[in-house]
């Protein structure tokens, strides 16, 4: 039998194209772990909060498109760190990473990803909802036809991570950023509002996983549609998700290693 | 410039300093003095605000500090250098200094800021560009001390530049903080190392279990009994000769 090379080019674009919105989510959680030390256990559903008000505001409120997507990061940016100043900052007060308080933050994790997914199933119901969107014909590219979704979301999610990279490596901010990654006391006494840094690093990953929300749900499948059973797929893929995560420790830049 | 009236602190319930009186005029450098765990780096902590205030009051610059967070401590013009060990390792030297100038809005101000720190310390014009966890123990010191200055603090607070280095690091880097303190910076020098402190300071104050012991001048200090038995042995003469030259 013949190699099918047009199969096999298909299967990496798409294949890059999911890992790259796993990423973005990857991207998210190591943020948070370098940032504030805590390995973050509700981000999957962060990611699905993300996926469902993209989905609410392009189908029940019927805006735009781009716009639904740019709504969605910032609706779950804004969840994130309101979750973040509730709850999770008295625990990360008292120290975060591998000591007892670390512990109590990845119980105050699950039981947050329990609540939230429950808050979910009690707004939007157990049914998979899909999420179609109409981009137009799929593209051609000899034999191959790719979505357009797909390209769409390969495009936006490697310019989403190259405008994080930029940020953190090249801006005055960005480097504020790393410095409250890797050790806040001294952040602290450089001048660094700590407090404030650390809702901007909970919003930027809430807002990360949001996005890769949106596209897995409208990208899953190469038929291009459908958010298949969104609480299911989802959270089962957040644990899945932690062990693909970066092991971005305080030590490293806290961003652009997928 | 720094005045602390009978300053209470400490970590949680437990309470490390009992009212300690401290006075750092204008334009000077002044040594605070002890051995471990005697109260040095808390006080430090709480004029810099990362601990919270028990008792008394701290003033800086016609400023009240007791509330204030260590950011807007730092905005006054108040920074303190930690210990050597504690730069960015994971960032360029050059990144480094840059952190220390985020309270800044000046651009041009930190460029000639950035090329001066360059001028005190060349090596760590050399090495700008290569990451500060490779940096030798005295290279750092020297990379802590420039990113305090690069914020263009009124006043210095140095904790212990002297941990962990060979006698002759310390003697380069403390030759250092006197050029530093002769650009009008004001400086309190927090010391294990009684002696070097002494000798480079005009003004000492001993704490022990959490109180002020003892202060004086240092010349006096140098010649106290008391002094000399806890923490010199041996004659001040000899480093003294070699300081100067």
């Amino acid at each position: 039998m013949e190699f099918d090379f047009n199969s096999l080019f298909a299967f990496i674009i798409f294949g890059v194209t999911i890992g790259v919105v796993y990423g973005m989510v990857a991207l998210g959680i190591s943020l948070i772990y370098s940032g504030l030390d805590i390995v973050h256990f509700a981000h999957g559903e962060i990611y699905m909060f993300g996926a469902f008000f993209g989905l609410v505001m392009a189908k029940d409120m019927s805006i735009p498109y781009p716009a639904a997507l740019i709504g969605a990061m910032i609706l779950a940016g804004l969840m994130g760190m309101l979750i973040e100043r509730v709850f999770y900052r008295r625990l990360t007060r008292s120290g975060g990473g591998y000591t007892v308080a670390g512990m109590g933050m990845i119980i105050c994790g699950f039981g947050m990803s329990v609540a939230l997914m429950n808050v979910a199933f009690l707004i939007w119901g157990a049914d998979a909802k899909p999420f179609s969107i109409n981009l137009g014909m799929p593209l051609q590219i000899s034999n191959i036809s790719i979505p357009q979704s797909y390209l769409l979301t390969a495009v936006v999610s490697f310019a989403l991570m190259g405008l994080l990279h930029f940020f953190l490596k090249y801006t005055k901010i960005g480097l504020a950023v790393r410095a409250v990654a890797q050790n806040k006391d001294i952040a602290y006494l450089m001048g660094i509002n700590v407090p404030v840094f650390i809702s901007l690093i909970f919003g930027l990953a809430c807002a990360l996983a949001a996005a890769a929300g949106v596209f897995r749900a409208n990208a899953v499948g190469p038929g291009g549609d459908g958010l298949s059973d969104a609480d299911e797929s989802l959270r089962r893929s957040s644990c899945w998700r932690i062990r693909q995560s970066p092991r971005s420790t305080a030590g490293r830049n806290p961003g652009w290693h997928i | 410039m720094l005045e602390i009236k009978n300053v209470h602190a400490g970590y949680g319930k437990l309470k490390i300093l009992r009212g300690i009186n401290l006075s750092v005029p204008k334009g000077k450098i002044i040594a605070l003095l002890g051995g471990n765990g005697t109260g040095k780096s808390t006080l430090l902590k709480t004029i810099s605000g990362l601990l919270p205030l028990m008792e008394g009051s701290i003033e800086f610059d016609g400023q009240i500090l007791d509330k204030k967070k260590p950011h807007e401590i730092v905005k006054a013009g108040l920074v303190q250098v930690t210990q050597s060990k504690e730069s960015y390792p994971a960032m360029t030297v050059e990144e480094n200094l840059m952190v220390g100038s985020y309270v800044r809005n000046d651009r041009h101000g930190v460029q000639q800021d950035l090329e001066k720190i360059y001028e005190f310390f060349p090596i760590l014009k050399t090495r700008r560009k290569t990451l500060s966890g490779t940096l030798s123990g005295g290279e750092v010191q020297m990379l802590v001390i420039g990113r305090g200055l690069m914020a263009n603090p009124k006043m210095l607070m140095l904790d212990e530049p002297s941990a962990a280095l060979a006698p002759k690091v310390v003697l380069e880097i403390f030759s250092n903080i006197y050029k530093i303190s002769q650009t009008g910076v004001t400086i309190l020098i927090v010391e294990q190392n009684v002696r070097m402190a002494l000798l480079l300071a005009e003004y000492g104050y001993i704490i022990r279990d959490g109180v002020i012991m003892l202060e004086g001048k240092s010349d006096n200090l140098i010649h106290d009994s008391s002094v000399r038995e806890s923490f010199l042995g041996g004659t001040v003469a000899d480093t003294s000769r070699e300081l100067s030259a």
